[in-house]
């Protein structure tokens, strides 16, 4: 593909007066003089990104596009053309990660990239070097006291930069294309793991966490349903845990993706409910299992009557739906005495067991008497 | 630096550099305001690639 069938396409997006740089093959910059306000610049960055928004036929076959673009204005940022440049190219790193695609340069955006500089690389490298680990955290059944469940949790330790947070990893993965990849890893990994495990008698749920960009890649349903018969694991063992966030973005599109990802035989769970804006037609309609209330509702329930109210309202209406309840963050025996009163399901957290390795896990599950076959 | 939008000259960073100097200046003294807009064509097709993931071991 060349760029002068990228710039074809530009061209009606833009004013005569704007003017055009190549910065690399997959990178061009727009210069927008004497322009009135800076949302002038959104639109013309929207405008961008339908325009590239349709495959481009070329010699060499036919490109898929996924542009973001990174946004900066002067006088509202520096006015020095290499610090601008600087700008305008964390903006799009940020953009990246964004669901719109583009992202207004914003001064504390500095501080991550500043941090992670370098990261995107060696993340890529990483997947394919299978440097990634996962941690099990094991879930009690309240009614009963035993393990029967474990969320799985990503863990990339970088060799120079230490422990990298999940969140940072994830928005590593998201902006720069890698975000399927990282899904299939996390779902192989958790398989083969569920799959040594069930050998050996030991059949908790697992749970894996979807990001909102995962969940937009059609391909998903068919990824997973790869992943379950490569390893031979009953699809009712999986349980795939998505945000409020990643659903109300496009509810059709939500549900379409939502039923397809059942249709394989998985577990839904809403991860951090409470936190978003869901609606309860949503609970309705899309195909859920479960309702993961969050850490913080859990934190204050004892001490805060608006978070009791709270936690006690996610738990009936789970009930309501016939789902299932699971409370994260536990780390008080008085908090998990109120959660078993309250009629909760499940519950995690430090109390019960911090996420520990997949050998570490399968002994702790073994010692507490998890579900077994 | 290519020419009005439409254009296709390669554009090097330097001659950016030197336009964004004298079109920064510009809006500065005018009070004006300029845009500058990073745009980056990820190309799908190479995502596909990475799609096979690590093989099962």
């Amino acid at each position: 593909m060349t760029l002068s069938l990228v710039l074809e396409r530009l061209r009606p997006a833009l004013r005569p007066e704007d003017r055009v740089a190549a910065i690399s093959d997959e990178q061009i910059c727009l210069v927008l003089p004497r322009i009135a306000h800076p949302t002038q610049a959104v639109l013309a960055a929207v405008k961008c990104l339908r325009a590239l928004d349709r495959p481009i036929a070329h010699e060499g076959g036919t490109a898929v596009l996924r542009p973001c673009v990174g946004i900066a204005t002067v006088p509202e940022h520096p006015a020095d053309p290499a610090q601008l440049l600087m700008a305008v190219d964390v903006a799009r790193r940020i953009a990246g990660s964004r669901e719109e695609g583009y992202h207004v340069y914003q001064s504390e955006d500095n501080v991550e990239a500043e941090v992670y500089h370098g990261l995107d690389i060696d993340l890529e490298r990483a997947i394919r070097a299978n440097e990634l680990t996962v941690h099990y955290q094991p879930q009690i059944e309240l009614s009963s006291g035993r393990p029967v469940a474990a969320e799985a949790l990503l863990r990339w330790r970088h060799p120079t930069a230490g422990p990298i947070p999940p969140s940072t990893m994830v928005g590593i993965a998201e902006r720069t294309g890698l975000i399927a990849s990282l899904t299939f890893w996390v779902l192989n990994t958790v398989l083969r793991n569920a799959a040594q495990l069930r050998k050996e008698g030991i059949i908790p749920n697992l749970s894996v966490n979807l990001s909102t960009r995962a969940l937009v890649d059609a391909e998903l349903p068919d990824l997973v349903d790869q992943a379950l018969r490569t390893w031979s694991v009953p699809p009712g063992q999986i349980t795939l845990e998505i945000t409020e966030s990643s659903m109300i973005g496009d509810a059709e599109r939500s549900m379409a993706m939502l039923t397809r990802l059942k249709g394989t035989g998985v577990g839904l769970s809403i991860d951090d409910f409470g936190t978003g804006y869901s609606s309860l037609a949503y609970l309705k309609r899309f195909p859920l299992d479960e309702l993961k209330i969050d850490r913080l509702f859990v934190a204050g329930l004892l001490t805060d009557r608006g978070d009791h109210q709270i936690v006690r309202s996610v738990i009936d209406l789970s009930h309501n739906f016939e789902l299932r309840a699971v409370a994260e963050g536990v780390e008080e025996p008085a908090t998990l005495e109120e959660l078993k009163r309250m009629g909760c399901d499940l519950a995690q957290g430090f109390l019960m067991a911090r996420p520990m390795g997949e050998r570490e896990f399968r002994a702790w599950w073994l010692d507490k008497g998890g579900t077994h076959a | 630096m290519s020419g009005a939008a439409g254009d296709h000259g390669d554009g090097g960073r330097d001659d950016l550099l030197r336009y964004l100097d004298r079109e920064c200046a510009i809006a500065l003294a005018t009070q004006g305001r300029l845009a500058v807009l990073l745009i980056e064509l990820r190309r799908v097709d190479r995502l596909q690639a990475l799609l096979k993931g690590p093989p099962p071991t």
